[in-house]
């Protein structure tokens, strides 16, 4: 089987064909890397795509001193982070928007949309629990645990040492201790 | 090992980029403390709820979807790149219209302004034109006639032996030649 480099060399040979073949190796990784962001398929499929037409656009000047992975969660993460300051923007707006007709109609509605804050679906506990960690420490616990990548890897693609990346795991997970503690406790006496 | 580095390598355990040393040492704590306990089962609790967030499976046709994207952005890149051709060729047909024509009536005006403004000399500038000639011929002819307006010149030339004779009135003002026999 052809390494990644060997594909990367071929597809800068006009060889698409090698290109889909990064495709199909790499590309469910990057949905579903883009999804712990995200938190919807939809738009986790349109952001992979963007992701790899970048790849595509840019191949021509990939240099194999970074690991391909490296290079492709990378871009990855500026797509997935764009998107997700973009999305949190315009919910912002439209929080504004909620508040302010909330004001004018009355209270009740306000606790009807702090009860969305209450999901049970677990997806959404962690999500929502991911959500309130600052950017580099939700980056690196995605990468670590997710996608099961090496600290010194971790650190290149968020672009600082490795023992940055340790503070990031260890005070992101202290965080989400404390944050999913009460569904630990429950999920413990489930046997988890 | 103090508490600090403990509670560090507790949340790292799991991903077991720990030494076998210290592997040996946070076990020992773990079973000792319950405090460093509780946070051993917190933590590798957490990485198990996480785990219960499924990946999601793409859908079949992202290939296709993906070459469609680069083809239509290459038509699209293609078509913005040959109307923006397209209206460079236009301006610059333009451009070099307006430069010609502009050029054409510059050309044209010049000429026609510069045929209307003739000089017309009235007769008094003619007759100060002529003195103003004369004055010219009178002071570029090398003859000694002419000079008598700058003053009275009472040197007499001596026809038949070329000397020069000086009147003695004015002897005075002359520079007298030196005698060189006076200083040897």
């Amino acid at each position: 089987m052809l390494s990644d480099l060997d594909l990367i060399f071929k597809v800068q040979d006009g060889d698409e064909s090698a290109f889909s073949e990064l495709m199909r190796r790499h590309y469910r990784g990057v949905v579903n890397y883009i999804y712990k962001f995200t938190h919807s398929v939809e738009s986790s499929e349109d952001l992979a795509q963007e992701v790899f037409i970048r790849v595509y656009r840019s191949i021509d000047r990939y240099r194999p001193e970074a690991k391909f992975t490296t290079w492709l969660y990378k871009i990855a993460t500026n797509v997935s982070i764009t998107a997700v300051r973009y999305s949190n923007r315009e919910k912002n707006v439209s929080l504004d928007e909620m508040e302010e007709s909330n004001q004018q109609t009355g209270d009740e509605k306000i606790f009807s949309a702090s009860d969305f804050t209450f999901r049970r679906e677990i997806s959404a506990l962690i999500f929502e629990a991911l959500e309130t960690l600052p950017e580099k420490e939700k980056i690196a616990i995605v990468l670590c645990k997710y996608e099961e990548m090496p600290y010194i890897e971790v650190a290149e693609v968020i672009g600082c040492s490795v023992g940055a990346v340790k503070a990031y795991v260890y005070r992101g997970r202290m965080k989400l201790i404390e944050k999913l503690k009460p569904h630990l406790r429950k999920d413990k006496a489930h046997g988890l | 090992m103090d508490s600090k580095k403990i509670v560090e390598l507790i949340l790292e355990y799991p991903e077991g980029e720990i030494s076998e040393a210290n592997k040996m040492e946070l076990k020992r704590h773990i079973r000792e403390n319950l405090g460093y306990s509780e946070l051993y089962e917190q933590s590798k609790g957490l990485w198990k709820l996480m785990e219960e967030w499924r990946d999601i499976e793409p859908s079949d046709d992202y290939l296709v979807k993906f070459w469609n994207r680069v083809t239509e952005e290459e038509e699209a890149r293609a078509h913005w790149f040959g109307r923006f051709l397209g209206i460079l060729r236009f301006n610059l047909g333009w451009s070099a219209a307006a430069i010609v024509t502009f050029l054409v009536l510059g050309v044209v005006s010049l000429y026609v302004f510069n045929t209307g403004t003739e000089m017309t000399l009235s007769e008094a500038d003619l007759k100060d034109n002529e003195a103003l000639i004369d004055v010219e011929k009178a002071i570029s002819t090398e003859s000694s006639k002419p000079l008598e307006l700058y003053g009275p010149w009472n040197e007499l030339d001596n026809p038949e032996t070329g000397d020069a004779s000086v009147d003695e009135t004015h002897s005075s003002d002359l520079i007298r030649p030196v005698d060189f026999g006076d200083i040897y």
